[in-house]
């Protein structure tokens, strides 16, 4: 498994989801979940019906979940 | 609407088990089974059982207990000790084995001991095709499932419910807490603490039907999609509740509550579904 390389792609695939300024990082026990940092502007968006395509997309480059940060991108970073 | 054979169905079923123990979580099913089992064959050839024990969540411990006394249901609490066994701590796929071995072999005895002719469980029409281990367990102790059998589906026990006026008609599906945990992860006192605190935090912001998933010290939150929407308002108190019930981190899962997700990354062959075996 290369963590890196799932990364990338998940980023790549919410570019191409309309999904711009976000971040991904490896969660889980078995590394098996994508935290997804967007944008406060890109929330509503994001927890709507749209938002299970957007999973789909980033799933594809090997997660198992796809989950959004509740930490707002403008505040210091949990992870 | 309930077919009417259904209800006879269930009726003949519960008379030809004479008297009866039932495994009693709180939770729709049992609610609804017990309820009706005392309709049918009177207080004195029933007692509803609830197993005692750090997987079950305080709130379902309160239901059981408010409405066996409202609804005049004999009840007893017994204790019961699966976390002693490192077997179901483990956290193995088939965990609800040994949980239930654990439950089932105490209603046995007490069944035994009062003299109930049959131990029963709520499991229901719907449940057929769910991984259920611990239905293995079940069948292991001679325990039998009217609601299954009389083919009633989860919707038309609630409707059902609704009828007979028990709160828990439209009460979410509430399994046990160590449910939260992904295979794999040790079941402790401290995890399952961590996953009931967060979500009675969550309950008190109003959602009701969702899980806290407890991915070490990350939570993953799985809010079905008719709520999902009440997150982003919710964000800062959501976030906050988490932290304070120990996780590092809060996040949200995209797709939202859905049944059985940790058993996602279950390849086919591990599954054990109810009416696969015996």
């Amino acid at each position: 498994m290369s963590g890196d390389a799932r990364i990338a792609a998940a980023e790549r695939a919410l570019i191409e989801q309309g999904v711009f300024g976000a971040s991904v990082d490896v969660e889980g026990h078995e590394h098996e979940i994508a935290a997804v940092r967007v944008p406060p502007a890109q929330w509503e968006r994001m927890m709507g019906p749209e938002g299970v395509s957007i999973a789909q997309a980033v799933k594809a480059a090997g997660f198992r979940y796809v989950a959004l940060d509740l930490a707002h991108a403008d505040e210091p970073s949990s992870v | 609407m309930v077919p009417q054979e259904k209800r006879d169905r269930l009726t003949a079923i519960l008379r030809e088990c004479g008297s009866v123990a039932i495994g009693y979580s709180g939770g729709v099913d049992s609610v609804f089974l017990a309820r009706v089992a005392v309709e049918v064959l009177g207080a004195g050839r029933v007692l509803a059982v609830t197993g005692k024990s750090d997987s079950v969540a305080s709130w379902m411990e309160d239901t059981a207990r408010e409405v066996a006394r409202d609804f005049g249901i004999p009840w007893l609490e017994v204790e019961t000790r699966e976390m002693d066994d490192p077997r179901y701590a483990a956290n193995p796929n088939n965990r609800c084995y040994f949980c239930k071995s654990e439950l089932w072999g105490r209603l046995a005895s007490v069944a035994r001991e009062r003299g109930m002719k049959t131990v029963l469980d709520g499991s229901n029409a719907d449940d057929v095709g769910d991984h259920r281990p611990g239905a293995v367990a079940a069948a292991e102790n001679a325990v039998r499932s009217p609601l299954l059998e009389a083919g009633l589906t989860k919707d038309e026990i609630r409707a059902w419910s609704h009828e007979l006026g028990l709160p828990t008609w439209d009460q979410p599906a509430a399994p046990c807490l160590a449910s939260r945990l992904p295979y794999g992860i040790a079941v402790t006192p401290q995890r399952l603490k961590q996953v009931e605190t967060a979500e009675l935090a969550l309950r008190a912001l109003g959602f009701r039907d969702f899980r806290v998933r407890h991915h070490g010290d990350v939570a993953r939150l799985e809010v079905h999609p008719g709520e999902i929407g009440r997150v982003p308002g919710n964000r800062r108190e959501i976030d906050a509740a988490v932290r304070e019930a120990g996780f590092r981190r809060a996040l949200v899962d995209l797709q939202g509550y859905r049944r059985g997700a940790l058993n996602e990354g279950l390849a086919a062959s591990q599954l054990v579904q109810l009416g696969s075996f015996a």
